[in-house]
Order: structure tokens, then sequence, then C-alpha cells
């Protein structure tokens, strides 16, 4: 339990997850109500947005079970140049897994700071994405992320780096029109 | 009582093709008899693509590919290096004896009761041998090995496999498209088997009959200006940079949609009518790597003085090797049917061996960005393929039948590619030449009845 | 006599002892036989031996052959 008032650190340490939520929440928001471009807004720059396929491997070989960045082939492996391509894509209005559009929700909860260095937080969460289209077609993503944010004057944090961590083997749904 | 099968119509395999209309009944893409018959005539038949040699450099490293709905173990042996392929089930009660996507394995042990097997595929083990209670006259030895693929063939780097041992060799199945998949497997320098592939397989799955994307589609022309409009919209070719400059100096090539209805491969293809490469032209917006390109195509050109190019799809590749996989010369692509309605797809991207850092990450990004279901180009793709099949499945809709005419009567022999039908770029001749295929195997009652071919045009339904 | 029992392979703890058992271990079989690790497939059930000792079946000896956990008496160096 912690006394309010009594310890600035942990004051700060609960302003910091109260404002990491609220970002993470908003993100998630932006990419729900379709509003994607206020999304990109929320990315650094210099971003490598990263999701790794993740192999069966046997017990204790876990070093081989995410797919290298630097080597390998990966789902996600990319920075803004390429996130913005995708958006221009989706808003052609002529992306036929995206027209008519999907409905998305994207749920992100378990946000744990992680690591504070100055301006810069590693801060994990855990988000689940419900897709619904057409009539039935129905996908679902769960997983979690390894971000790291950096402080922003104007967007409150922009995100640096995104680890995306997939519960899938074999991708299942046959396409992957949002973000995470 | 009704007789479903009779109210569609009393309709032998032949009949559902009609080759004077130039149709396909819907029937044969989501009638699960005949998915079962295909799985049988032609998944058991025909030379399967199982990977690349270079997803296995080190003795006992394994990978885990499929052939149709059934997995196979592909292993490098500890002994002797050799490549060899098994099914994945335990020969006692039929357990998967291997659960990891790739590896490196001494043996290949069941879960269940312990039969274990060797990167040879044999029988080393089991549980209980060498208890002092055994019965050990009555336990399994020899002939209980993993049940091995009858023939392998590793075609400069890329593995293949058959579970019919009357198969003709793969080269004889390739037929005039040997030496086309072969130049797609060199390096962009000329060099043989010169190529690596990224790791791991691309996976993913897409609710469709297999022969939507795997037989009709991987080289249909016609699709990519209204599928592909949304990538071409948002300019994301020029994330590449292809098409950023023209050659100076033009390359006399004719361009075609060709099929062989005898052997069922085809697809587009570029012939090339004099000796030599044509001029490199800048593609990629990476610094450095166009002059790594220029430099290896320079080399090959110098390899290719006195040599005309062996007919390749268009940009290097884009040809179908029957009965589901695509070729391009940066990637192999091919098609593991689940169900009448699930279908599984998978990708391997190449590069040069050779090749600097900088280069494979390159392409490597690109593989990334534009293939499978995150792929900006490729998920296009996958709404088409995807509703296709609901609305082709009811029982009104599958008494329709597919349009496959485009071009029909228009093509001819061409004396570069012995056997072939040669036909306008935006033709279905591809498309036609695999259905010609796809009634033999349907028909036929062993490799037999398949192979030779007696007459060139013995297959050639329309 | 008590033997050095180096290796205790019971109860769950054993499970990690013998599925890394090292080469050269010398291992004791419920059969009488007896040889030394040569390989060892890391899958929890098996242990590649070569035997220099198989009362039941002297033909073996000399051999190698996989061994199951249950069939162990005993391991030690």
């Amino acid at each position: 339990m912690v006394e309010i008032g009594s310890d600035r650190a942990s004051l700060e340490r609960l302003i910091l997850q109260q404002e990491l939520e609220k970002f993470l929440y908003r993100e998630a928001r932006l990419l729900d109500e379709r509003r994607l471009e206020e999304w990109l807004d929320l990315l650094a720059e210099e971003i490598h947005y990263w999701m790794p396929m993740r192999r069966n491997v046997k017990f204790g070989d876990w070093d081989r079970e995410f797919t290298s960045a630097e080597t390998e082939i990966n789902w996600f492996n990319e920075g803004k140049e390429i996130l913005e391509g995708r958006i221009r894509q989706l808003n052609t209005g002529v992306h036929w897994p995206e027209e008519p559009v999907s409905r998305y929700e994207h749920i992100v909860t378990n946000v744990e700071i992680m690591d504070v260095t100055g301006d810069e937080i590693r801060v994990n969460s855990k988000f689940f994405c419900y897709q619904n289209r057409l009539q039935d077609e129905v996908n679902t993503w769960v997983g979690r992320r390894e971000d790291l944010l950096r402080r922003d004057a104007e967007t409150g944090f922009k995100v640096v780096k995104r680890k995306i961590i997939l519960a899938q083997n074999v991708m299942l749904p046959k396409v992957v029109n949002t973000f995470f | 009582m009704v007789d479903i099968i009779r109210a569609r119509g009393d309709y032998s395999i032949a009949e559902y093709i009609d080759s004077e209309k130039g149709t396909v009944s819907r029937e044969l893409y989501v009638n699960p008899d005949i998915f079962e018959q295909e799985m049988e005539q032609i998944f058991q038949r025909c030379w399967l693509f199982l990977g690349h040699e270079s997803q296995l450099p080190n003795p006992g490293d394994f990978i885990v590919s499929r052939m149709g709905t059934e997995e196979v173990i592909v292993v490098r042996d500890r002994n002797d290096n050799k490549i060899r392929a098994f099914l994945n089930s335990c020969r006692h009660r039929g357990m998967k004896v291997c659960r990891y996507d790739e590896g490196n394995a001494l043996v290949f042990t069941c879960p269940f009761h312990a039969w274990t097997y060797d990167t040879t595929g044999s029988l080393v083990g089991a549980g209980f041998y060498n208890r002092p209670d055994a019965s050990t006259d009555t336990l399994p030895r020899e002939n209980w090995g993993l049940s091995e693929v009858a023939q392998f063939k590793n075609f400069y780097g890329s593995l293949w496999a058959t579970w019919d041992p009357k198969a003709p060799s793969f080269e004889d199945y390739l037929g005039p498209f040997a030496e086309s998949l072969r130049h797609c497997l060199q390096s962009s320098d000329g060099e043989d088997n010169g190529l690596e592939f990224f790791t791991p397989f691309q996976r993913h799955r897409l609710p469709t009959n297999w022969k939507v994307p795997g037989f009709t589609s991987v080289t249909d022309l016609t699709h990519t200006a209204m599928t592909h409009r949304s990538s071409q919209a948002a300019g994301l070719h020029q994330d590449r940079g292809q098409g950023k400059e023209k050659p100076t100096i033009p390359f006399p090539q004719e361009k075609y949609a060709i099929g062989d209805h005898s052997l069922g491969h085809g697809g587009m293809c570029t012939f090339y009518n004099q000796a030599g490469v044509p001029q490199y032209t800048n593609e990629w917006f990476e610094p450095g790597v166009d002059d790594y390109f220029r430099d290896a195509t320079e080399r090959k050109a110098q390899k290719y003085v006195d040599r005309v190019m062996a007919p390749h799809g268009w940009g290097g590749g884009h040809f179908a090797i029957f009965p589901a996989v695509m070729v391009d010369s940066w990637r192999l692509r091919w098609y593991h049917p689940h169900e009448t309605g699930m279908t599984e797809r998978w990708t391997l991207s190449g590069v040069d061996k050779n090749a600097p850092k900088e280069v494979k990450d390159a392409v490597r990004h690109y593989s990334e960005r534009f293939n499978g279901p995150i792929g900006f180009f490729e998920s296009d793709d996958m709404e088409n393929w995807n509703y296709v099949y609901p609305a082709s499945q009811g029982a009104r809709a599958r008494k329709l039948d597919y349009f496959f005419r485009n071009g029909i009567g228009h093509g001819k022999y061409d004396d570069r590619l012995p056997g072939v039908i040669v036909n306008g770029s935006y033709t279905e001749e591809a498309q036609r030449a695999r259905f010609s295929r796809w009634l033999a195997f349907m028909e036929a009652k062993s490799w037999d009845d398949l192979y030779p071919i007696n007459k060139s045009s013995a297959r050639r339904i329309w | 006599m008590a033997e050095a029992n180096k290796y205790d392979l019971s109860g769950q703890g054993g499970i990690q002892v013998w599925t890394n058992l090292p080469d050269g271990v010398k291992i004791t079989l419920l059969n009488g036989a007896h040889g030394e690790v040569i390989a060892n497939p890391h899958d929890g059930g098996f242990i590649l031996v070569k035997f220099d000792e198989f009362p039941t079946d002297p033909s073996r000896v000399g051999t190698q052959g996989y061994v199951f956990f249950n069939e162990v008496r005993s391991a030690q160096d």
C-alpha cells in the first residue's frame, strides 16, 4: 500500500503508470475508430515495428523460438515508411480484405513498467484483438508487446520500438490488416 | 430418399470439364469426394516440393514440411549427410514422432510408446526392449522404420519428393520446364544452385479450395489490375523502387502465357531471342543494392555471352509446376490442401548465397512486406480467394460452371518449348493446361497411364 | 556391495539428469548388461550405449543400442 503524498517516487510511478495506460488505450481507440493517420503520429520516426514468427521448438531451445529480425523472415519487421505505405493502402477504399471495412476491437491490458531511463520507458502490455467482418468472419489475435516509449511534448509518448509477441505459429487468419 | 450425388447430375469426372464451351464445373472445387480423389490420385503420385537444402546445413538438421494433407520430416543424416523425407507418423500407432518445426536430432522419439527412429528413418529402439521380462521375439525390428518417400530429388538445391515409385524421374516430370526451374535457382550472376533461402517457411491458412490459389490463380495475369488496385494506387511498388528506370538497350524477348497440356506445368513465359542477358535496371531504394545486382548481372552476361537463357517467367519467374508450386527467381510458393475448403500457403524467399549482408537484408525486407497475410501486395488476393469458396458452394451455385475460355483455340506449339502451347499473355492457356493434366491424373489407374507421353497432343483436351 | 551412484535417476530431478546424461557415463541395465553412453538425444526417453557386457545375449557385446530409461539400474562415472 502506497501512502499517497508520503513517497514522491511512488506517486510519480503511479502517475507514470496512469499516463502510459492512457497512451496505450488511446492508441487502441485510434485503431478501432479507423483514425490511422493519428495512430501513425504516435510512432517515432525511427520506429522498429517487429512481429517475429514463433517456432515450435524443443524445451529449452528458446533462442530458436522467435525468428531473428536480423537474418530471418518475420511477420512485421519495418519502419515508419512502410507503415505509412500500409495505411495509404488501407485508405484507398479498394483494398479488398478491408472493403467493406472490418470491425476491430483492440483490448489492451497487463500494462507493466519494466524500466525508466530518462525520457525512455520500457513498458510491456498484452493485447486481445477481435476482428468481425462481413456477416460472420471472425479472427482473433492475442499476444503481448514489449515497447520502448519516449516522452513527447505533443503526443505524450512516441513508440520507438515495439516487439509484438503473437500467440500463433501458422498464421491462422488469412490476412492481417490491423496493427497491434 | 434423394440420392444427393445423382441429384447433382450423374457425371463422370470428364463431364465436369466442357472443352467446347471452355468451362469447368464448380463441383471440382467444392465436392469433398473429388477432394479425396485428388489426394489419392494427384498428391500421392506427383512430385511435390519440400523445401531447400539451405534450411538443413548440418548433419542431423531437420525441418517438418508437408506433402498434401500430411506432414513429412525432412532430415539430413548424421552419417552419410544425405537428405531423406519420411511421413511424420509413428509406425506403431500413428502418433506424430516430431512436433517441432525444425531442429537438430539424433533420433525422433515417439512420445506415445517410445518407438524411436534415427535420421535414416530406421527403428532403432522402443521402450522395454532390454527389460529382463521382454518378449524380444515379438518386438519390432526391421521393416518398421518410418514410411519414406518413394523417390527424392535434390534439384539444384531445391528438395522434391513423390510417394509413387512409378513416377518418372523429376527431370522427366518437369519436361521442358527443367531448364526453366534450374535457371530460377541460379544466383543473379548465373551460378547454378546459387541461392539460399531465408528461414523459416512463411505459412498461413486460407479458407478456400487449394485449386483456387494453387491451380488457377498462380499465374493469372488478368487479376492484377483489379485485385491489386490498392497496392498500385498506394504506390507501394515504389518502396522497392520497381520501374524506376527503363533499360536503354532493349533486349529482344517475347512474352506469352503458356501451358503444357501433357505435363500440366505452365504460366507466364519469356522467350529470349538472342544470347546474353537484359541490361540491369535499378530497382532498389536501399543504397548499394543496385550496384551489387548490376555487377552480378554483368558477370552473368559473361557466362551467357554465347548462350540463350532458358525460357522462364516474366521478370524472372511466375510459372507453375503441377500441381501447386509457383516458381520465381526470388521465391518458391506452394499450397497444401487441408480440407475441401481449407488450404495452407507456404513461401520461401531466396537470395544470392554470396551476396553481402546489405543486399540480403534488402531482399529479405522486401519479401517480408510483399508476401503472405501481412504482405501489402498479397493480402489483396486473400479476400477474393477466400470468398469464391462460400459463393460457389451452395446447391445453386455449384451447378454453375467457371469460365476458362479466354484465348481458347488461339494457342500453338512452339519449337522452343516442345509440347507446350504458347498463347497470348492475357489468356487462360496455363489454367486449361493444368485441367488437361488434372483430368488425366483423376482418370489414370497408375503412372502407366500418365507417362511417357506418347503423342505430344495426347493429353490436350482443349 | 554399495555402488557409487553418481547419477540419481529417480523422481522429477531424475528426468533432467537422464535427459542430460553426458557421454562416457557407465550404465548398468536391469538385465545385467553394461555399457557406456556414447550419445544422448535429449529426448527424455533414450540414450545410446555401447555395450561391453550383455549376459542375456552375448552377441550384443561390442554393439551399440538405444536404452530406455526404465531399463536402467544405475548410472555412474
